[in-house]
């Protein structure tokens, strides 16, 4: 068929954008939530506060 | 302060997982399954793709809504976290959604982009859900930042069947709007497949983007406090 | 309690104009810049008079968006000094009349506006609005009705915003796309005359958009203001 055989690269790129978006987006969203963890970490965010914190803790 | 949750691990994994199953079989059956449309060919196919993209991308748009709503009924920082996170991923999604349609477009009616009502009703939403996030960017003050997102996440919802109706009068004037055909029963169940993959895929993008919101704004609690110098 | 929204909206209005009519010089400029944009759409399209007045319709909506969306940010700027909003915020009673005072300003200065604008838009691209007058009028004010509707309603909301002048288009002109629809082929039909009878459905469409913006952005706008 004709149409077919002229809509395939279409098909085709259609789906390697959709699993390129997600690819994408999860790795956008992984590097986000590892950011966001290594912030925390250093902001002692994990921990009680520095103001409140207990001298024998460090 | 709030307890933080886990960014990764919890559920998060196992539903990771079961959404790559369901895309990788929803994918497979989209391609391999099901039989080439005899009137558009093989290129058909995308609708087993568009379809539910454009499903994710209007539920998600359901979902901003009704947090907004939530948000200001109730004033609790959780659904303006929710809404942003269900913009974000609607925002990809209406995009891809557009992307696909064009691809499909092409060979299907010979133009990457058509007046049609749908299409240009989905560009608009784009438009308003980017206004939504840009919007986020420029507002510093958190509680601002929250209730102006919600009225727009409101207004816009709202706004959404207004310009499709105003979109199709404008179109119907001048050529009948383009209607999907009927489908035989398995293509049905394949759509099925692939728009049951893609709310799975909705509800993982939403845990992993809802609890990054909520470390990010445990990292702006804790800035404000420290630039604060009453606080300090 | 009606009475006191219409006497507060009044007072509103009645200010704005006010200072409208001593700084004469934004206005002119609003004047000028709308006749500018007329201009610019005759050198972009061509000086041939049948293109020019089958596009009549949809260039002079977007000459009266872009003025208006400029003159929209002003309504809420003027505000700014002194604490101006803060004051009419805190003063007791309806806080909807600070919308309503701020849409009937910006419907008024668009209305003066088109006054100037639609006979030398006329002029300059070969429009005939004066066959049907009173519905060109009629579609006019409706359509610059719902542009003040959605328009006012998001420069208040944008007004705090860092680089809402950029914001303001790109929240406006998505949510405005209805009425412009309407506005623009409701304008053109009665232009270039309506031999399928279409001009009456536009003219409902856009009664019912502005009746709808008009209802919501009202019941919500308290919710933009608090503090």
């Amino acid at each position: 068929m004709e149409g077919q055989a002229s809509g395939t690269p279409f098909l085709i790129a259609g789906y390697l954008i959709t699993w390129a978006v997600l690819v994408w987006y999860l790795w956008r969203l992984n590097r986000r939530s590892l950011q966001a963890r290594r912030a925390l970490d250093f902001a002692g965010a994990t921990r009680p506060p520095i103001e409140t914190q207990e001298p024998n803790d460090e | 302060m709030q307890d933080l949750p886990e960014i990764e691990g919890g559920s998060a994994p196992l539903l990771g997982t079961l959404t790559l199953i369901a895309m990788l079989a929803g994918t497979a059956a989209g391609l391999l399954l099901v039989p080439a449309d005899a009137l558009q060919g093989s290129v058909q196919r995308l609708m087993y793709v568009h379809v539910p993209a454009a499903w994710l991308a209007m539920l998600a748009f359901f979902v901003v809504f009704v947090m907004s709503v939530l948000y200001l009924v109730q004033r609790d920082p959780k659904w303006d976290l929710l809404a942003v996170s269900s913009a974000e991923i609607g925002v990809v999604f209406t995009a891809l959604t557009l992307v696909l349609g064009s691809l499909w477009g092409k060979p299907t009616w010979g133009v990457w982009w058509t007046w049609d009502p749908r299409l240009t009703t989905t560009a608009i939403m784009l438009m308003i859900y980017v206004g939504y996030l840009v919007v986020r960017a420029f507002a510093e003050d958190p509680e601002k930042r929250a209730r102006w997102a919600a009225i727009i996440g409101i207004v816009g919802f709202v706004d959404v069947p207004i310009v499709y109706l105003s979109v199709l009068w404008w179109r119907t004037l001048h050529q009948p709007p383009s209607s999907p055909r009927s489908m035989a029963g398995e293509f049905v169940y394949v759509l099925l497949l692939n728009v049951g993959a893609f709310t799975i895929l909705y509800v993982y993008l939403m845990v992993r983007r809802y609890r990054i919101a909520v470390a990010e704004q445990h990292l702006d609690e804790r800035r404000l406090v420290r630039d604060d110098p009453a606080a300090g | 309690m009606r009475s006191e929204l219409i006497l507060r909206t009044w007072a509103i209005l009645w200010k704005d104009l006010l200072i409208e009519l001593r700084t004469k010089q934004s206005f002119s400029a609003m004047v000028s810049f709308a006749a500018l944009v007329l201009f610019l759409f005759g050198f972009a399209i061509g000086p041939d008079p049948d293109t020019l007045s089958r596009l009549g319709g949809g260039l002079l909506w977007i000459a009266i968006a872009f003025t208006g969306m400029l003159s929209l940010g002003r309504t809420f700027q003027s505000e700014e000094v002194a604490g101006g909003l803060d004051g009419l915020r805190v003063y007791p009673g309806e806080i909807r009349a600070i919308y309503l005072g701020k849409l009937l300003t910006n419907f008024a200065l668009l209305v003066v506006l088109e006054v100037i604008l639609v006979p030398v838009a006329a002029v300059l691209l070969q429009l005939e609005p004066w066959d049907r007058f009173p519905t060109f009028v009629g579609i006019t004010l409706l359509g610059t009705f719902g542009f003040s509707v959605v328009g006012t309603f998001y420069a208040s909301l944008t007004q705090h915003l860092r680089a809402r002048e950029l914001m303001l288009p790109l929240l406006l002109f998505p949510a405005l796309v209805p009425v412009f629809l309407g506005a623009v082929n409701a304008t053109t039909l009665s232009l270039a005359g309506d031999p399928l009878d279409h001009i009456g459905g536009w003219i409902r469409l856009l009664i019912a958009f502005d009746i709808i913006f008009f209802v919501v952005c009202l019941w919500i706008y308290p919710l933009v203001l608090e503090e």
